[in-house]
């Protein structure tokens, strides 16, 4: 075995970087000299000033091929400094119904308005009705020719695998249509005597802001599809009674995200003096691939029909604010009621929202009705498999309560 | 021509004025049959469609309706004593429609000078072939002088 | 093993003596006729062979039994879909009108003054009982109009980041107002019109059509090609045809159960001499603006085969809100036949894509003539066409043989109204447009052919197969092939260095042959079903090693 032989020699190199380093944090030393000076007159400037004096840039305004974008932070023209609890499209009430009822201070009813009841029991449908349904559900679940890159689905049990990307209907478009068609096959049905009071709308966007206990809250909302009368829908007759549910030790506002840049303004659709501008239903979308709980799990039945019951509350608000002016608080001089339906074109869930109040304080006594029954399957399995299409236990009773809503 | 950049356009003022920028445009024969009224151009790299149509309306107040330009690949070649390859510029390539009822042709400069080639090219053929037949006519007597003939 | 067959041979005509067949009648039956029966006598040149074959393979297509294997028939030569001419309703180049003209066949028409408009010109007054019923629809229409433009006025005040372009926001509102009044009238139109009753509704459908075009000059690299083989010199500048696809969204479209009733008879629609009028463009497409693209070739008009009972186009809206990227050099005549020209391959493109669905495509010709009503439509500007579409051959020899011709008729666009005014009013409301869509609404479909009769070419459907994995197989292949995604197998790369290097210069001549180009092997021939096949797991098919890979069931 060959020993290596010991080099004794130093790298200079090294060395060198070192010395650098040390003179670099050289300190003067303290001569004596500025207090010296300082005692004969004569003012003394620092170096530093002198040699790295501080230059004003001068900032040119170039144009570019996009528009700057404004930071977000309090030099933000929205910027303000109270907190704002804003509630948008994706977000999820953790409490559930319970939660949206102490929200929105409405008591729940857990059946329809007596004239809707009615309707439903009522109605005489055709017996043909039920195969142009079969058939509305069919086109748009199955049978449209969009065929887009669908999101990605994962298997719960192996988050990892990667299946390949299925093509299809979006979600989106499924429940444009399968509104569109039910909306069509009601008209037919109710005649031009009954549609012309009414006008459909897409995507309206609702907006507006309340305060309730000391929070600020904003509601900034998306209907998919809304429907507005020539007239207001009538106050449902007879007095409720009932408590609001205790969320202890929730608080009210809980997983409704905080801002600092916000708008507080109201925002209604359409304007008051056209004629058929009193909200009448508003359809919204549930998409579990958007709507998501913060800590990703998914989103319960409550907290599903939290969602509808908020959704109908921003636009009665909204209607209420524009008809009363912004500043309008308490007791509204006339109740307004909002039909909602909130779908994902398979689950159905109808509600009846009436506005009372627009003081949200937990000590009012009055308060608002939300009426609704459970959730419903308009079928449990629609698809289209081997060539074959498949549409299973489909419910008739769906429609029917859609129907006794368009007439309302 | 200019040999400053083309500046890209800031706003306020004053403004760079360029007098004399780097645009040039070249008329060449298209390589594909074209409808009449489409005019093919081989332009500086820097000009944009834009610039192809005000280069044609104000400079020479043609009525341009279309440009499209697109930018060819250069041809490579191999050198045939070393084997490497060269490869020529891009260039860029505006086809500019003109309106319909306009026809362009493309001026035939070289006709007459192919004809006259042609024409010296077929007598040289001819006393070629006129040698061709001298020498089919006395293959089979060899070592008889030309002249000898019956 | 060729001794074996021979042997194999021998026993079966062994086994039929025994049976009792006797050889020599069995003969006399099958080879021999008193009158001699020759083959019929075949042109063997080299064109007459490639128009066979293709004759051959339409034929092909025609026998296959459902819609769905039709269209997997068509695009089996081509793993990687076809090169094709992109068609499309957004974009119309300048002097567009020929070529669309050429491209479908199509023979452009005004249309007839309406002769309830007529009535209204010379003064006298048309039924009251027409009167009244067109008042009220004018009233619902001027009230969604003015509903319409209040909301998106409304709309427009919202804080949004994203600002929309004028195309985006022309389209915004136009689809507003499309939906506002296609429900106005028909709410308003069918108490009288019944049929209105059956309409279904597309919303945004889409619309996609291919088809073959013959007559075109061929690109130069045919050429060249071509003249590279000294029998095929003559041959040269011969036309190539070329494969279009057409890819479009309208606003809306109604179908119904019935067909419209055709405007020309079927003598008019067969005229030589009108054939050879219309315009054509031997040019490539790419000299006009049209760009080419590598697709599948698909046939939507909106929904999936046999899905319904509403097969027949009855009325679709169309978009103009592209035409206002073109410059404006272009002119307002070039407007005029752009929108002609959109109206053209919208409509066709639509009927043909509904004549698939009846088993009719462009190398099976249409045995019926099929119609449509079209209306392009900013809001403000509606332009109105009715088209027939008589034959679907326009391939190869048929563009100067076949005498059938398409037809299409329409008017310029006519204004809805003027404006609206800054208090949401209506202003100079146009009766002659509104009577004119009023007309398209009321034109009562009427014509129902029976199953055979409607779909000759159609045996069979899907959903009738006995076998689920065929089911399945074909119900796949045909969604993958018509929902325009990319293909599994992405097409081999070819670096930059390779193109220098190797394929355009010889320059790396000894090294090793792997990559497909210098194998000779072109991956854009690549056929549909050269893919491996998909394995069957062992737990799912047992312990047989035959059935290791699934079936495939390509027409």
């Amino acid at each position: 075995m060959r020993l290596t032989k010991t080099l004794c020699a130093q790298h200079i190199g090294w060395h060198f970087k070192k010395h650098w380093l040390v003179q670099g944090k050289r300190v003067p030393k303290e001569t004596g000299a500025v207090a010296e000076l300082l005692k004969l007159g004569v003012q003394v400037k620092n170096p530093e000033d002198l040699l790295n004096g501080k230059v004003e840039r001068k900032i040119v305004d170039i144009v570019g091929t996009r528009v700057n974008t404004i930071p977000e932070d309090s030099s933000h023209p929205d910027w303000h400094s109270t907190v704002c609890h804003s509630y948008s499209d994706n977000n999820v009430l953790i409490g559930g119904l319970p939660q949206a009822q102490v929200l929105t201070n409405c008591i729940e009813i857990q059946t329809f308005p007596k004239q809707i009841e009615d309707v439903i029991a009522s109605q005489q449908l055709p017996n043909s009705i039920d195969k142009s349904i079969r058939h509305a559900i069919l086109a748009s679940h199955v049978l449209d020719a969009e065929q887009v890159k669908l999101p990605k689905v994962r298997l719960p049990e192996r988050p990892a695998f990667n299946l390949p990307r299925s093509y299809g209907i979006s979600h989106e478009r499924v429940n444009r249509l399968l509104v569109n068609k039910l909306l069509h096959e009601t008209e037919k049905l109710a005649g031009r005597s009954v549609s012309i009071r009414r006008k459909l709308i897409d995507n309206a966007t609702f907006k507006t802001s309340i305060n309730k206990d000391g929070d600020l809250l904003g509601f900034s909302i998306n209907a998919e599809k809304v429907i507005f009368a020539n007239r207001a829908i009538e106050a449902v007759k007879g007095k409720f009674e009932g408590d609001l549910p205790d969320l202890y030790p929730m608080k009210t506002t809980i997983s409704i995200p905080k801002h600092h840049i916000y708008q507080t303004d109201n925002f209604y659709p359409l304007r008051t003096d056209i004629s058929c501008s009193h909200p009448h239903t508003i359809f919204t979308v549930f998409n579990k691939n958007l709507v998501k709980n913060a800590h990703g799990s998914g989103v319960t039945t409550s907290q599903l029909q939290a969602r509808t019951l908020i959704k109908a509350f921003v636009v009665a608000a909204a209607r209420a604010r524009q008809l009363h002016g912004d500043s309008v608080e308490g007791a509204l001089p006339k109740p307004i009621v909002v039909q909602s339906v909130q779908t994902d074109g398979r689950t159905f869930h109808f509600g009846v929202l009436q506005l009372n109040t627009l003081d949200l304080s937990a000590n009012n006594p009055s308060k608002n009705y939300w009426f609704h029954r459970q959730n419903y399957d308009l079928f449990s399995e629609c698809s289209y498999e081997a060539g074959r299409t498949h549409l299973t236990n489909y419910n008739g009773d769906v429609f029917r309560i859609f129907n006794a809503f368009y007439n309302n | 021509m200019s040999t400053r950049w083309y500046p890209i356009y800031q706003r306020g003022n004053p403004q760079l004025r360029v007098f004399l920028p780097n645009f040039w445009m070249k008329l060449i024969r298209p390589t594909e049959e074209q409808p009449p009224n489409v005019v093919t151009f081989s332009v500086s790299m820097e000009m944009t469609k834009y610039d192809v149509r005000s280069y044609l309306e104000k400079i020479y107040k043609l009525p341009v309706v279309d440009v499209r330009t697109r930018i060819a690949l250069g041809e490579t070649k191999k050198d045939q004593t070393y084997g490497y390859i060269t490869k020529k510029d891009d260039v860029k390539l505006a086809y500019v429609t003109l309106p319909r009822e306009e026809s362009f042709v493309f001026p035939d400069f070289f006709s007459e000078k192919a004809e006259k080639q042609a024409k010296e090219e077929k007598s040289l053929d001819e006393s070629k072939e006129g040698f061709r037949r001298f020498l089919d006519r006395n293959k089979k007597r060899p070592g008889t002088p030309g002249w000898f003939s019956i | 093993m060729l001794k074996l067959s021979l042997v194999n041979q021998l026993r079966s005509t062994y086994k039929r003596c025994l049976a009792g067949q006797s050889l020599q009648a069995n003969v006399a039956d099958s080879e021999y006729s008193a009158q001699p029966v020759y083959p019929e006598i075949q042109d063997p040149s080299f064109k007459a062979r490639k128009q066979r074959d293709a004759a051959d393979w339409h034929e092909e297509i025609r026998q296959v039994p459902t819609v769905e294997e039709k269209l997997i028939k068509i695009n089996i030569p081509r793993y990687y879909g076809y090169k094709v001419v992109d068609f499309n309703d957004s974009k119309i180049p300048y002097n567009a009108l020929p070529l669309t003209q050429h491209y479908t066949r199509t023979v452009l028409e005004d249309l007839p003054p309406l002769p309830g408009s007529q009535v209204v010109d010379q003064g006298d007054q048309p039924k009251p009982s027409e009167d009244a019923s067109f008042k009220t629809v004018r009233e619902d229409v001027i009230e969604a109009l003015e509903f319409a433009h209040d909301y998106y006025k409304h709309q427009e005040k919202l804080p949004n980041s994203a600002q929309p372009s004028a195309v985006e926001r022309e389209q915004i509102l136009t689809q507003i107002i499309v939906e506002q009044l296609n429900r106005a009238l028909l709410q308003a139109l069918s108490e009288d019109h019944k049929h209105l009753d059956e309409v279904e509704v597309d919303y945004n459908p889409r619309h996609e059509a291919f088809w073959a075009v013959g007559g075109v000059d061929p690109p130069k690299n045919v050429i060249n090609s071509k003249k590279g083989r000294e029998w095929q010199k003559d041959m040269a500048n011969e036309s190539v045809d070329r494969l279009v696809q057409y890819t479009g969204t309208p606003y809306l479209s109604l179908r119904h159960r019935r067909q419209l009733s055709p405007w020309k008879t079927t003598a008019e629609s067969e005229n030589i001499e009108l054939s050879k009028q219309i315009p054509r463009f031997k040019h490539d497409p790419r000299t006009l603006g049209y760009s080419t693209k590598h697709q599948h070739a698909t046939n939507v008009p909106g929904y999936w085969p046999k899905g319904n009972e509403q097969n027949f186009g009855l009325l679709s809206f169309q978009s103009r809100a592209h035409l206002q990227l073109r410059p404006k050099s272009y002119g307002e005549s070039d407007l005029q036949e752009a929108l002609h020209s959109l109206a053209i391959k919208s409509s066709y493109a639509w009927l043909l894509a509904q004549a698939n669905y009846n088993g009719f495509n462009t190398y099976n010709e249409l045995t019926y003539p099929m119609n449509t009503q079209t209306v392009i439509t900013n809001g403000r500007e509606w332009s109105f066409y009715e088209y027939q579409l008589n034959t679907l051959l326009l391939h190869g020899k048929y563009q100067e043989d076949n005498p059938r011709v398409n037809f299409c008729r329409g008017t310029k666009p006519l204004p809805l109204y003027a404006e609206i005014s800054t208090n949401g009013k209506c202003v100079d409301f146009n009766d002659a447009t509104l009577r004119q869509l009023l007309n398209f609404y009321a034109n009562v479909p009427s014509i129902q052919r029976s199953n055979e009769e409607q779909q000759p070419y159609v045996a069979s459907d899907i959903s009738a197969y006995e076998n689920p994995e065929q089911r399945d197989f074909i119900a796949k292949t045909f969604k993958y092939l018509a929902s325009n995604r990319p293909r599994h197998l992405e097409l081999p790369e070819v670096y930059l260095w390779e193109k220098l290097y190797k394929i355009d210069n010889n320059n790396r001549a000894m090294e090793a042959k792997r990559r497909f180009f210098t194998l000779d092997v072109n991956p854009w021939r690549r056929t549909l079903d050269q893919h491996d096949k998909v394995y069957v797991p062992r737990a799912i098919r047992g312990k047989s090693r035959e059935n290791r890979y699934k079936k495939t069931y390509y027409p």
